[in-house]
């Protein structure tokens, strides 16, 4: 068998220029399919079922006593809307919070409204149903949505039970 | 391989070195394989989201693909880019989740876990429609629910005028 001399000078060159033109084509690839992904977020919510207002008559009746315990762990508000879908009133069991377009200082009001209900060591309160006028823009549903969404439970967490009803009958 | 021949008979590589250019090429792939985003076909980049500072993206549990909904300002529903008929598309989807526990693909002793539903509503959506999602998610037991919004402006998204 003949060895293959190891000092040999031949000049071994790969092609560099088919290996290229395949790497310019995946970099056209990836280029022409880029597109970055939005800064989405969400919030995150476990739906309780839907139970009845402490008035509202066009709402139904509480069913069960399962329900009608879970209504007594809830805090209740209530989201009016004007003629184009944005919010006019918010109510805090039945009592006006703030009338008139969202804004920092109303968002500040509702969440003090809402800390003074969850943050007491004692608070029975485990959830919010939110009861909607049914033309409301989600868009400021959503404002409403992150604000009672900050609140801490008395044991730490954050309130993820939001349930929402709908109101038609105004 | 172009050789230039000089007048005294020595020989002269004209090949340019590609391999510092193919670096670089391969280096520009990587980063795009990266940043590649496959879920982008689930998002309907057309819907403008509310604007909220405080949205951040949850964690889900690991083997629970979250389903996307994505509804139109004219109310339509949209799932991976086809319209969907929610009063069929929740119990259909329902049907499958039981079928899978029913074929054994659950553990022993443990019920199916229901993929949680992520909402991306445009922002003018009214809230019977948003209502309307969420009774459907319940009742066919899709408890866990998620509302999709934008953390910042300038991500906004293209959206409708």
């Amino acid at each position: 068998m003949r060895h293959r001399n190891r000092f040999s000078h031949a000049n071994v060159e790969l092609n560099m220029a088919a290996m290229l033109d395949m790497a310019f084509q995946l970099l056209a690839f990836f280029i022409l399919t880029f597109t970055p992904a939005p800064i989405e977020g969400q919030f995150a919510l476990r739906l309780p079922p839907p139970v009845a207002q402490t008035k509202p008559d066009n709402l139904t009746n509480v069913a069960n006593e399962t329900e009608a315990l879970l209504d007594v762990n809830a805090v209740h508000l209530g989201l009016s809307a004007n003629a184009e879908g944005r919010l006019a009133e918010v109510t805090l069991e039945d009592q006006p919070v703030f009338m008139g377009e969202w804004n920092p200082r109303h968002a500040g009001l509702l969440n003090e409204r809402l800390k003074e209900i969850f943050s007491a060591p004692d608070s029975p309160f485990r959830q919010v149903q939110i009861a909607s006028d049914s033309t409301l823009h989600y868009g400021e549903i959503m404002k409403v949505v992150e604000v009672v969404s900050k609140q801490r439970l008395a044991d730490g967490k954050f309130l993820q039970e939001i349930g929402f009803v709908e109101r038609t009958g105004r | 391989m172009p050789i230039h021949r000089h007048s005294n008979g020595s020989e002269m590589n004209l090949e340019p070195n590609l391999t510092p250019l193919l670096d670089l090429v391969f280096q520009l792939i990587t980063f795009f394989m990266l940043v590649i985003n496959f879920k982008g076909a689930a998002l309907d980049l057309s819907l403008k989201l509310p604007v909220l500072g405080s949205a951040r993206p949850v964690e889900w549990k690991k083997g629970t693909e979250p389903i996307v909904l994505n509804v139109r300002s004219d109310g339509i529903v949209q799932v991976y880019g086809e319209v969907i008929d929610p009063a069929e598309f929740f119990p259909a989807l329902a049907l499958k989740a039981a079928g899978q526990q029913g074929n054994g693909k659950a553990e022993r002793g443990k019920t199916t876990v229901r993929p949680p539903v992520i909402l991306r509503a445009d922002e003018r959506v009214p809230f019977s429609k948003i209502n309307e999602l969420m009774k459907l998610s319940r009742e066919n037991g899709f408890d866990n629910f998620a509302l999709s919004a934008v953390s910042s402006a300038r991500a906004g998204g293209g959206g409708a005028p």
